[in-house]
C-alpha cells in the first residue's frame, strides 16, 4: 500500500518537474514582448554561461525579468500549498488555507499599513512590508484563535472565525485604502490584488529561499503532522508536545504567508485547491502529501501567471483574481461531493 | 530520525535560512548616498550620465513636456499613453511608441525600446517599483520629484537639466516661468480676491463632484492668481457631500470646471446650474463666470511642469478681467459658455511661455488631438 502511494508520489514529482519545466520556458518566452522559444533557449545559455544578463541586449535582460518573476510564483505557489496542508492537518479541516483562517487577510493588512506609511521608501525599510505583514499574519490567527477557542474550539469553529476576522480585517484594509492619498492608493489596490509585476531578483530571491527551507522543516515533521490528524488527545498520548508543534507550525505558516503576501499581494484559493488535488493524487499521508503539493503549487501557479500575463496584453490581470475564478467553482465542487464527510 | 535530531536539524536549517537572507538583503544595492547635490534625484541616488541621451524614455506627460522643453524632444523614443503635448508627443503617442498608462508602465516594453535614460515619477508606488526593478538591471533611471507643487516643476527642471546637460536651457525656462507668475502677481496685486471653486472631475446634474482643498498644486495656482479657495479649509482633493457643497453654493463667484468627457458636457452642467433653484442665486452663475477647461486648456491644469505659469495666467484672467490685456472667453450676459480648450494659448499675452515653448519646437503649433 506505502509503496503504491511512494510510487505515485514519483510519478506526481517526474511529471510535475517535466510539466514545470515546460511552463518555464513558456513562462519566458511569451509576455507583452514575445520572444521565440528557440532563441529563449539560446539567450538563456547566454545568460547562464555569462553570470548574467547581456544588459545591452533587452531580450536578455527581459528573459531574465522573467526568471526572475517565475522564481518568485514558483516559491510562492509552493508556500501557499504547503501552507494549505498544515493549516488542514493541524485544525483538521481540509476546507481552510491561509486566505479562509484570516492569515491572508493579516498579513495584507500589515503589509498596506507599512505601503501606506511610505515606509518602503528607505532602503532595507522595503523589508519592513513583509515584516508587517508577517505581524499582521500572526496577529490575525491570534485573534481567529482566540474566538474559536471561547466558541468552542472544534474544528469548525475555526473555520467560521478565520472567515469572520479575515473579512472584518479586510473591511478595516479597505477603509485605510479609502482615507490615503490618492497616489498611493492606485498602487496599494493593484497590489492586494496579487502582482508579480514588479518583483525585484532580490525579493524573488528571498521568497525561494525561505520557502523552500521552510517547506523542509515542515517535511521533516511530516509524520507529526500525520498525528495531529487523529486528534490532539491522541496526538498527546502518542507523547507529541501538542501545544508546542501547533505554536511552531502556525509561526512557520505565518512566515511562509507574510512572505507570499508582502511581495505579491494576496493570492486566495490556492492553499485550497492544490492540497486537495494532491491528496487525490497520493493520499494523505503527510510525508506524501507535502512534495506533492509543492509540485502541484508550483505548477498551478505559474500557469495561471502566464495566463495573466498573456490573456489580455500587455495589460495584466491580477493573479488572485484568476486563482479565484477556478478555485471558487472547485471550492462549490468540494463541498457538494465531500460536504458532509467533512464532519465537525 | 528521532524527534529530537529533527528538531535540531530544523533550528539548523531556520538558522541558515535567516543568515542568508539578512546577507542577501544587506548587499541588495543600498542607497548611495547623495553628494552633488545637483545631481541627486528623489530618491536620493546620484545619476551621472557618460554622454548626453539618446534614447529617453518618459513615463509621464509632465515629464514628457519637459523634455521637449529643454530641447531634448527628438531624443525621445517613448512616452505614455496619455502624452498629447506638444505635438511631436502626440505623434509618438499615435505612432505606438509608448510604455503604457501612467499608474502602471510596462518594464518590459520599456526595455525593449533599450534607453539611456528613463524618467519616472518618485510620487508613484508603481514608478518607486520599476525603478528598483530597472536600476536591477542596469537601466539609467531618473526618479523625478513628485509634481505637486510650483516647487517640483523648478525642481524637476534643475534635475532634469543638470542630468542631461541641458542645464542652460533649464535655468533659462525656469526664470521664464517665474517671471510670468510674478508679473501675475503684481497685475493681482490689492484686488479683491474672488472665492473660487476648482472642480477636476463631476457627472451630470453636479453630482459626484472632485473639488480640491488647500494644500493641492491647484490651490497654490489659486492663491497666486489673486484668488480664494472657497474649500480652504479642507485639504486636499475631496468629494464634497451635497450639503457642504450647496452650503458653498452662494459664495462662489468663480467656478472652474475641468475633465470634461463629452461634447456636450459643458452645455448640460450650464443648464444645470441656470435652472437649478439654488445654484442660479450663485454669483458664479449669475455672472456666468463659469469655465469650462477641455483638452489641453484642462492638461496645463493637471501637470505641473513646464507650463505651470499658463495656467496662472488664464486662472488670473479669469478672475480679475480687467487687469490683463489678454482676455479668455467671457460672455457676461449668459449667452454663451465660457470654453477654453486646445485653443488656450489664443488666450495668453503674446510672449507667454507656452507661446515660446511652441516656437521652440519645431513643426506648426498644433491643433493637438485631445
Amino acid at each position: 500500500m506505502v509503496s503504491r502511494a511512494k510510487a505515485k508520489l514519483l510519478m506526481v514529482l517526474a511529471i510535475g518537474l517535466l510539466s514545470l519545466f515546460v511552463l518555464l520556458v513558456v513562462s519566458w518566452s511569451l509576455g507583452a514582448v514575445d520572444i521565440p522559444f528557440s532563441d529563449t533557449l539560446g539567450y538563456l545559455l547566454n545568460i547562464i554561461s555569462n553570470f548574467g544578463p547581456d544588459m545591452s541586449v533587452p531580450q536578455e535582460r527581459i528573459i531574465w525579468d522573467r526568471v526572475v518573476r517565475s522564481v518568485a510564483v514558483i516559491g510562492v505557489g509552493i508556500g501557499l500549498s504547503v501552507s494549505g496542508v498544515v493549516m488542514q492537518a493541524l485544525i483538521r479541516n481540509p476546507l481552510v488555507d491561509p486566505y479562509v483562517t484570516g492569515i491572508s487577510s493579516g498579513a495584507a493588512l500589515g503589509a498596506t499599513l507599512s505601503l501606506l506609511a511610505g515606509v518602503a521608501i528607505i532602503p532595507l525599510a522595503g523589508f519592513a512590508t513583509p515584516m508587517a505583514a508577517f505581524v499582521g499574519a500572526i496577529g490575525a490567527f491570534l485573534l481567529t484563535m482566540a474566538l474559536a477557542e471561547t466558541s468552542g474550539g472544534r474544528s469548525v469553529n475555526y473555520v467560521l472565525s478565520g472567515i469572520i476576522i479575515g473579512i472584518a480585517i479586510s473591511s478595516f484594509t479597505t477603509l485605510l485604502i479609502v482615507f490615503s492619498e490618492n497616489h498611493r492608493l492606485r498602487g496599494a489596490l493593484f497590489w492586494l490584488y496579487g502582482s508579480f509585476s514588479y518583483i525585484t531578483w532580490v525579493e524573488s530571491l528571498i521568497i525561494i529561499l525561505t520557502v523552500l527551507v521552510l517547506s523542509l522543516v515542515l517535511l521533516l515533521f511530516a509524520r507529526e503532522l500525520n498525528v495531529i490528524l487523529l486528534g490532539d488527545e491522541h496526538a498527546r498520548h502518542l507523547g507529541l508536545n501538542v501545544k508546542g508543534f501547533k505554536t511552531i507550525s502556525i509561526l512557520i505558516v505565518s512566515v511562509l504567508t507574510a512572505v507570499s503576501v508582502a511581495f505579491c499581494g494576496i493570492i486566495g484559493f490556492l492553499g485550497l485547491i492544490v492540497p486537495h488535488s494532491a491528496r487525490m493524487l497520493v493520499g494523505g499521508d503527510h510525508r506524501l502529501l507535502i512534495p506533492a503539493s509543492m509540485m502541484v503549487g508550483a505548477n498551478v501557479l505559474l500557469l495561471a501567471d502566464i495566463v495573466a500575463r498573456i490573456a489580455l496584453r500587455p495589460v495584466e490581470l491580477p493573479i488572485g483574481a484568476i486563482i479565484s475564478m477556478v478555485g471558487a467553482p472547485f471550492f462549490i465542487y468540494l463541498m457538494y461531493k465531500r460536504g458532509k464527510e467533512y464532519g465537525v | 530520525m528521532g524527534l529530537n535530531r529533527r528538531g535540531i536539524i530544523a533550528i539548523g536549517l531556520v538558522a541558515v535560512l535567516i543568515v542568508a537572507v539578512v546577507a542577501v538583503a544587506l548587499t541588495s544595492g543600498l542607497l548611495q548616498s547623495g553628494e552633488a547635490a545637483d545631481l541627486t534625484d528623489a530618491a536620493g541616488r546620484e545619476v551621472i550620465l557618460d554622454a548626453p541621451p539618446e534614447r529617453i524614455v518618459s513615463c509621464t506627460p509632465g515629464l514628457t513636456e519637459m523634455v521637449f522643453a529643454l530641447g531634448l524632444g527628438d531624443k525621445l523614443v517613448a512616452v505614455t499613453d496619455y502624452c498629447d503635448y506638444p505635438a511631436e508627443a502626440a505623434a509618438l503617442r499615435d505612432a505606438n511608441k509608448t510604455v503604457g498608462g501612467f499608474w502602471e508602465p510596462n518594464y518590459e516594453v520599456i526595455l525593449s525600446y533599450d534607453p539611456d535614460l528613463v524618467l519616472v515619477d518618485y510620487g508613484t508606488d508603481a514608478h518607486q517599483q520599476l525603478a528598483s526593478k530597472l536600476i536591477d538591471a542596469n537601466v539609467t533611471v531618473l526618479q523625478m520629484f513628485e509634481q505637486k507643487d510650483l516647487a517640483s516643476v523648478y525642481a524637476n527642471l534643475r534635475l532634469m537639466g543638470n542630468v542631461t546637460g541641458t542645464s542652460e536651457n533649464a535655468t533659462v525656462l525656469a526664470n521664464d516661468i517665474k517671471a510670468s507668475i510674478e508679473s501675475v502677481q503684481s497685475a493681482v496685486e490689492g484686488l479683491d480676491k474672488p472665492t473660487v471653486m476648482y472642480v477636476t472631475y463631476v457627472e451630470t446634474g453636479f453630482t459626484n463632484a472632485y473639488v480640491s482643498g488647500s494644500g493641492t498644486a491647484v490651490d497654490e495656482l489659486i492663491g497666486l492668481a489673486g484668488g480664494k479657495n472657497v474649500f480652504a479649509d479642507q485639504s486636499g482633493w475631496f468629494s464634497p457631500s451635497s450639503e457642504l457643497m450647496l452650503s458653498n453654493a452662494k459664495s462662489i463667484d468663480c467656478m472652474i470646471i475641468t475633465s470634461m468627457f463629452s461634447d456636450t458636457a459643458a452645455e448640460d452642467l450650464n443648464d444645470f446650474f441656470v435652472n437649478d433653484e439654488l445654484w442660479k442665486q450663485s454669483p458664479a452663475v449669475m455672472n456666468n463666470k463659469i469655465f469650462y477647461l477641455q483638452g489641453q486648456g484642462e492638461n496645463i491644469f493637471n501637470r505641473q511642469s513646464v507650463r505651470a505659469a499658463d495656467a496662472v495666467q488664464l486662472m488670473a484672467e479669469m478672475m480679475h478681467p480687467g487687469a490683463f490685456e489678454a482676455k479668455v472667453p467671457y460672455d457676461p450676459t449668459g449667452g454663451t459658455i465660457n470654453v477654453i480648450g486646445n485653443d488656450y494659448a489664443d488666450h495668453l499675452p503674446s510672449v507667454s511661455s507656452s507661446v515660446a515653448l511652441e516656437r521652440a519646437y519645431s513643426g506648426p503649433v498644433a491643433m493637438v488631438r485631445d
